[in-house]
C-alpha cells in the first residue's frame, strides 16, 4: 500500500541520499555573507530544512488513517522530486563565482534590481544552452512558504536569469535583462492577484468571461465545459497581464533601449503569433510606445531613428489586426486595462523612472563613442550607465537606421565593449564617491 | 519548455499537493483528537476561504496561502471531474458545500464525518502528484497547462 511502512522506508532512505548528495557536493559552498550567490545559497539550505521539517512533524505513524498514510507518501514523493531538482542551483552558484556575463552588464543589471525590486536581491545572471531569456524568483520558495511553521533563514531573494549564451558580449541586448528582473517585482508585490482583484472581480469583466466562454464553446470547443472555458480565459488572460507588466516595467526603467533590444531579439521570432504565454509582438510593442509616448520619449526615438521608429510603428499599427478567438477577447481585455497597466508600473518604478532628461546625457555618450573614447564622462560626475547604454543604442543607430541596421548593431564587439566597460567605470566611480 | 519555466511549474506544483496533504493530516490529527497546532487549524481555515474563493471563481489577493491561484483553478478543476455529469453549476456547488463543512469542522474542532472532504484533498493531491510527474518526464511540454482545455482553442 502507498505510505505502508516498508514504502515509507524506502521514501526516507531516498530523502536522506538526495539531502546529503546536495550538501556534500564540493560545488555547494557557502560565500561570504553579503557576496553573490550567498542568498541563493541560504534559499537551497531553507528548501533542505523545509523538507526535513515538514516530514518531521507530519510522519502519522501506523496508528493514523490509511489517508493520513498515502497523504504522508504523497508528500515525501513530491519532496524527493523537488529536492532532486534543487540540483539546479549548483551551476547558477558557480556562476556567482565567475560571472560570465560582462562585468558592466551585471553591474547595470544589479541597478535595475535595486530599482525594480529592492535592496535585498541575490542577482545569478546565467548563460543557457537554450536560445531564450528567461528567469525564476525564489526558485523553491512554493515548497518553503507552504511549509506549515516553518520559517526561513534568508530574506535576501535571490534572482536567476538565463540568458541566450550567445548573446554573452550582446550588450545592447542587456536591456532585455530588465524584462525578466520585472518578473520578480511582479512576484513580490503580488501585481497579478492585485489584477485579479482589481479588474477581474469586477462583475462586468466576469460577464465577459462568461460570453467568450460561450462563445469559444459553441464555435471551438464543444466538448469541454464552459467552467473550464472560463478558467482557461483568466489563465491566459493573467498570463499576458504579467508579460506587458514585465515589459512595461523595463520601459520605465531603461527607456527607449528596451523598445529597441525587444526589436532587436524579439520581434525576427514573433510578430503577429499570440500563444497561451504570451501576446503577440504587435500588441506588446503598442504598449511600448504608449508607454514611451507618455513618459516624454517619442520624439527622442524619432530624432534617434526615424526609419525604425516607422517599422516600429507599423508593428504596432497591426496589434488590433483581427486574431480569431479567443485572442480578439484576451487582446480587447488588454487594451481595456491598458491605463491601469501604465498606473500599477508607474507607481511601482516612481522617480526611478529613466526620465528624458537623461538623454542628453547619453547623446554626449554616443558623441564619445563616435571618436572610440570610453564614454564614462567626468570622474567627479560619470555617466549614468543607464544613460551609458542608451548612449551606445544612439551611437548605433547613427548609420544604421534600417530595419537590417536594428538586427546588425548586435555585430560591433567594439562598441558593445566600449559601452560594458563605460558602465563598469561609471558604477566603480559612483561606489567610490559614495564611500 | 524553458528550464526556469519548468522548474517554476514543478515547484508550485509540488508544493500545492503537499498543501492538499498537510490538510488531510491535520484532518487525521483531529479525527484522532491529537493536540491540534496553530499551525494545523491555520492551515484549514486558510482552505476554508480559499474553497469559498473557488466556488465563486475569484481570487483571492491577500491570501498567505503559497500558490493561492493555482490553488483556485485546480480546486475547480478537481470539483469538476467530481462532479461530471451532475449539471452547470454543480462544481461551483460542491466547493461551496465543502467550504462550509470544513467550516464547521474548523469551528468545533471535531471531525468525525469527512469523507467528502478527505475525498477531495486526495484527489487534488493525486492529480499534483501526476502533474509532477508529467512535467518531471517531459520537458518539452507544458503537461499540466497543455491538457484538453488549452488544446480546445487550437
Amino acid at each position: 500500500m502507498d505510505g505502508g511502512a516498508r514504502d515509507v522506508e524506502l521514501l526516507l532512505a531516498r530523502i536522506k541520499q538526495e539531502i546529503s548528495s546536495l550538501k556534500e557536493d564540493p560545488r555547494f559552498k557557502k560565500p561570504a555573507d553579503g557576496k553573490r550567490g550567498a542568498g541563493l545559497y541560504e534559499h537551497v539550505v531553507d528548501l533542505i530544512g523545509s523538507c526535513e521539517w515538514r516530514i518531521e512533524r507530519n510522519n502519522p505513524g501506523p496508528e493514523s488513517s490509511p489517508e493520513a498514510q498515502e497523504a504522508f507518501a504523497r508528500t515525501l514523493r513530491e519532496s524527493i522530486t523537488v529536492l532532486g531538482e534543487a540540483q539546479f542551483a549548483l551551476p547558477w552558484l558557480i556562476a556567482t563565482r565567475s560571472p560570465n556575463v560582462n562585468l558592466g552588464s551585471l553591474y547595470m543589471s544589479e541597478e535595475l534590481t535595486e530599482i525594480l525590486v529592492g535592496k535585498d536581491t541575490d542577482l545569478v545572471i546565467v548563460p543557457d544552452r537554450k536560445f531564450m531569456y528567461s528567469t525564476i524568483s525564489w526558485p523553491f520558495s512554493s515548497t518553503i512558504e507552504s511549509t506549515p511553521g516553518f520559517t526561513r533563514r534568508t530574506k535576501r531573494r535571490p534572482i536567476v536569469v538565463h540568458y541566450p549564451l550567445s548573446d554573452s558580449d550582446r550588450l545592447l541586448l542587456h536591456p532585455l535583462f530588465a524584462h525578466e528582473i520585472g518578473h520578480s517585482t511582479v512576484y513580490k508585490f503580488k501585481l497579478i492577484e492585485r489584477f485579479g482583484s482589481e479588474v477581474m472581480s469586477d462583475a462586468a469583466f466576469k460577464e465577459r468571461v462568461r460570453d467568450e466562454a460561450g462563445r469559444v464553446m459553441a464555435e471551438l470547443s464543444p466538448g469541454i465545459s464552459q467552467l473550464r472555458l472560463r478558467r482557461e480565459l483568466r489563465e491566459n488572460l493573467r498570463n499576458w497581464i504579467k508579460e506587458l507588466l514585465c515589459d512595461l516595467l523595463a520601459v520605465e526603467a531603461v527607456g527607449p533601449t528596451f523598445l529597441w533590444a525587444v526589436g532587436s531579439f524579439g520581434l525576427p521570432l514573433n510578430r503577429s503569433e499570440p500563444t497561451f504565454t504570451h501576446p503577440p509582438t504587435t500588441l506588446r510593442i503598442k504598449l511600448i510606445l504608449d508607454l514611451l509616448e507618455r513618459n516624454g520619449w517619442i520624439d527622442f526615438c524619432e530624432d534617434a531613428a526615424p526609419e525604425i521608429m516607422g517599422l516600429l510603428r507599423e508593428v504596432a499599427a497591426d496589434a488590433t489586426e483581427k486574431l480569431g478567438r479567443p485572442w480578439d477577447f484576451l487582446r480587447d481585455e488588454v487594451l481595456a486595462q491598458s491605463d491601469w497597466l501604465r498606473g500599477v508600473v508607474s507607481e511601482r518604478v516612481g522617480d526611478q523612472q529613466l526620465r528624458p532628461v537623461v538623454g542628453e546625457e547619453a547623446k554626449r555618450a554616443a558623441d564619445l563613442l563616435d571618436h572610440l573614447i570610453l564614454p564614462v564622462g567626468p570622474d567627479e560626475c560619470p555617466f549614468k550607465p543607464r544613460a551609458i547604454m542608451l548612449g551606445g543604442w544612439l551611437h548605433a543607430l547613427r548609420d544604421q537606421d534600417s530595419p537590417e541596421g536594428l538586427v546588425s548593431v548586435q555585430k560591433d564587439r567594439r562598441l558593445q565593449d566600449l559601452v560594458g566597460k563605460a558602465i563598469e567605470m561609471s558604477t566603480v566611480l559612483t561606489s567610490w564617491e559614495h564611500r | 519548455m524553458q528550464d526556469l519555466h519548468r522548474l517554476e511549474q514543478l515547484g508550485s506544483t509540488a508544493a500545492l499537493g503537499m498543501w492538499a496533504n498537510d490538510a488531510i493530516l491535520a484532518l487525521d490529527r483531529l479525527g484522532r483528537q491529537e493536540e491540534v497546532g496553530d499551525e494545523d487549524l491555520a492551515l484549514l481555515k486558510e482552505a476554508v476561504s480559499a474553497l469559498k474563493a473557488a466556488s465563486e471563481e475569484r481570487e483571492q489577493p491577500d491570501s498567505k496561502m503559497p500558490s493561492s491561484l493555482a490553488f483556485i483553478e485546480r480546486a475547480l478543476d478537481v470539483a469538476e471531474r467530481l462532479t461530471v455529469g451532475k449539471g452547470n453549476d454543480a462544481a461551483l456547488e460542491l466547493l461551496a458545500e465543502l467550504s462550509d463543512e470544513l467550516g464547521q469542522i474548523v469551528e468545533n474542532r471535531q471531525f468525525e464525518n469527512g469523507d467528502k472532504i478527505l475525498n477531495f484533498f486526495a484527489t487534488l493531491s493525486r492529480q499534483q502528484l501526476a502533474a509532477t510527474q508529467s512535467v518531471l518526464n517531459s520537458p518539452q511540454e507544458a503537461s499540466w497547462t497543455a491538457g484538453p482545455a488549452t488544446l480546445s482553442f487550437s
